[in-house]
């Protein structure tokens, strides 16, 4: 297989596109999707459980050093940030946040470009804030794929045009065309 | 601007570390590990790793990785629900036992330590509570027995933990802004035991009713966690109990059974009697 992982960040006006993206990923997705969303740090509870209304994969919030699995949506746990370690391993840290966030897209994004250089996808969502676009960047550099959700069907742009900006990015989808491009990896 | 350290460049400063220093990163958490390494070299101006990697015999400049490496960056009153259950159940329950002991090991900020005691203030068992505050960074500990000294920003999301947490006063009451700095009255941890310690290779205290450790296992790989928690587990009395990060667990550890689960959400464990 091409790839090895999925992973997303977004912020403010991703939540119903990330809704509908897992909606189409079927019982037996044979990838793991990582999910850096910008949320509430003090709320802890309700947003796996709103994200897994229409998942068909388990949603969940890995502990810290949880072994990775294929077909699997991890969703990085409030206040934290969220690393991909060598050894198919989740590692979480309370360091400082990066562009005021915790979970910070750009230390998953730049963590997880080290361990699968080649081998993943990512992609950036809507978004307020310029976290994450530097992260693609390394994905980029490192050989992975990398996607931006069509600026103009983006609820806030910042995330997506700032992306776009530091990188030249493989392809600008709309949110049907980023479903259909994961299905095709399955 | 050094963006990127290599697996070989990590290996060889853990090693550098290790010969100089006689303390080993090698079962450390790989990513937070080499961003704090970055970040020291960075901060220091070093052109490229060979030079950082030549220095690495410096005194001052392992203390600073040291001082980097214990990260100082979370809050006070962290989770709250977690602190009013250390006040509504745990703590008057350990009270039966008219003294007790706990411990915070690896402490590298005031925040929990300041929080303890106003929690202990407020339910008016602070004299009563005998409290070792151990670390790896003199300098922090430093820190911490001059009243915390925190940034203001960082107070603001404190003061809405310490509301939610439903606090008798505000955060306010115990502190006093000084220099732009928060510097929290020392009557709070007059009564605290501050020692430099090693928790890997030192000998670990005993009989505490109560181990605060949240949040730090984080930093290590299963291996130096399950050799960590062992030695907690060594220093906890029978029946007594264990406070973790609520993303942190224990399930991977060899001494997983000798512990029951409190509280699943909070992870918070009691040491099994038998």
């Amino acid at each position: 297989m091409l790839y090895k992982a999925v992973m997303i960040g977004g912020s403010a006006g991703s939540f119903q596109v990330v809704t509908k993206i897992l909606a189409s990923l079927p019982k037996n997705y044979p990838l793991p999707v990582f999910l850096c969303l910008h949320r509430l740090k003090h709320v802890r509870s309700g947003f796996v459980e709103a994200l897994s209304i229409k998942a068909q994969l388990p949603v969940e919030e890995p502990n810290d050093k949880d072994h990775i699995k294929a077909g699997k949506i991890y969703l990085a746990p409030a206040n934290y940030h969220m690393y991909i370690e060598l050894g198919n391993k989740i590692s979480l840290s309370t360091e400082e946040p990066i562009n005021h966030s915790r979970p910070s897209i750009d230390l998953s994004f730049i963590s997880a470009a080290y361990t699968y250089k080649n081998k993943m996808v990512g992609i950036i969502l809507s978004g307020a804030n310029k976290d994450g676009a530097y992260g693609l960047k390394k994905v980029k550099d490192s050989g992975g794929l990398t996607i931006v959700q069509d600026p103009k069907e983006c609820q806030v742009k910042t995330m997506t045009t700032a992306s776009m900006k530091l990188t030249q990015v493989d392809h600008v989808f709309s949110t049907n065309q980023i479903i259909d491009f994961l299905l095709k990896l399955n | 601007m050094i963006q990127e350290l290599g697996i070989i460049d990590t290996k060889k400063i853990i090693s550098a570390i290790q010969e100089y220093h006689n303390f080993d990163f090698s079962n450390y958490s790989l990513t937070t590990f080499k961003r704090r390494i970055l970040k020291v070299v960075n901060q220091l101006g070093f052109l490229n790793i060979a030079d950082f990697i030549s220095n690495l015999n410096d005194i001052q400049l392992f203390e600073k990785i040291i001082n980097e490496i214990t990260i100082d960056t979370t809050e006070m009153f962290r989770d709250p629900p977690v602190w009013r259950e250390l006040r509504d159940k745990y703590l008057p329950e350990l009270y039966k036992n008219r003294d007790f002991k706990i411990w915070f090991p690896e402490i590298s900020s005031g925040d929990e330590i300041f929080s303890l005691a106003i929690v202990l203030k407020e339910i008016g068992l602070l004299n009563n509570t005998k409290i070792l505050v151990t670390g790896l960074s003199n300098k922090k500990i430093n820190l911490i027995k001059n009243g915390g000294v925190f940034d203001i920003k960082k107070m603001e999301i404190s003061e809405a933990n310490y509301k939610r947490y439903s606090g008798k006063f505000q955060l306010s009451n115990y502190y006093k802004l000084q220099n732009n700095k928060i510097i929290f009255n020392s009557d709070l941890i007059k009564g605290i035991v501050f020692k430099q310690q090693n928790l890997i290779n030192d000998k670990s205290p005993g009989n505490f009713r109560m181990i605060i450790y949240r949040n730090k296992l984080l930093y290590f790989n299963i291996s130096l966690q399950d050799k960590v928690v062992t030695k907690i587990l060594n220093s906890l009395m029978p029946g007594g109990l264990l406070f973790i990060g609520n993303k942190e667990t224990l399930e991977s550890t060899s001494v997983y059974n000798k512990f029951s689960e409190l509280n699943p959400l909070e992870k918070i464990y009691k040491k099994r009697v038998i």
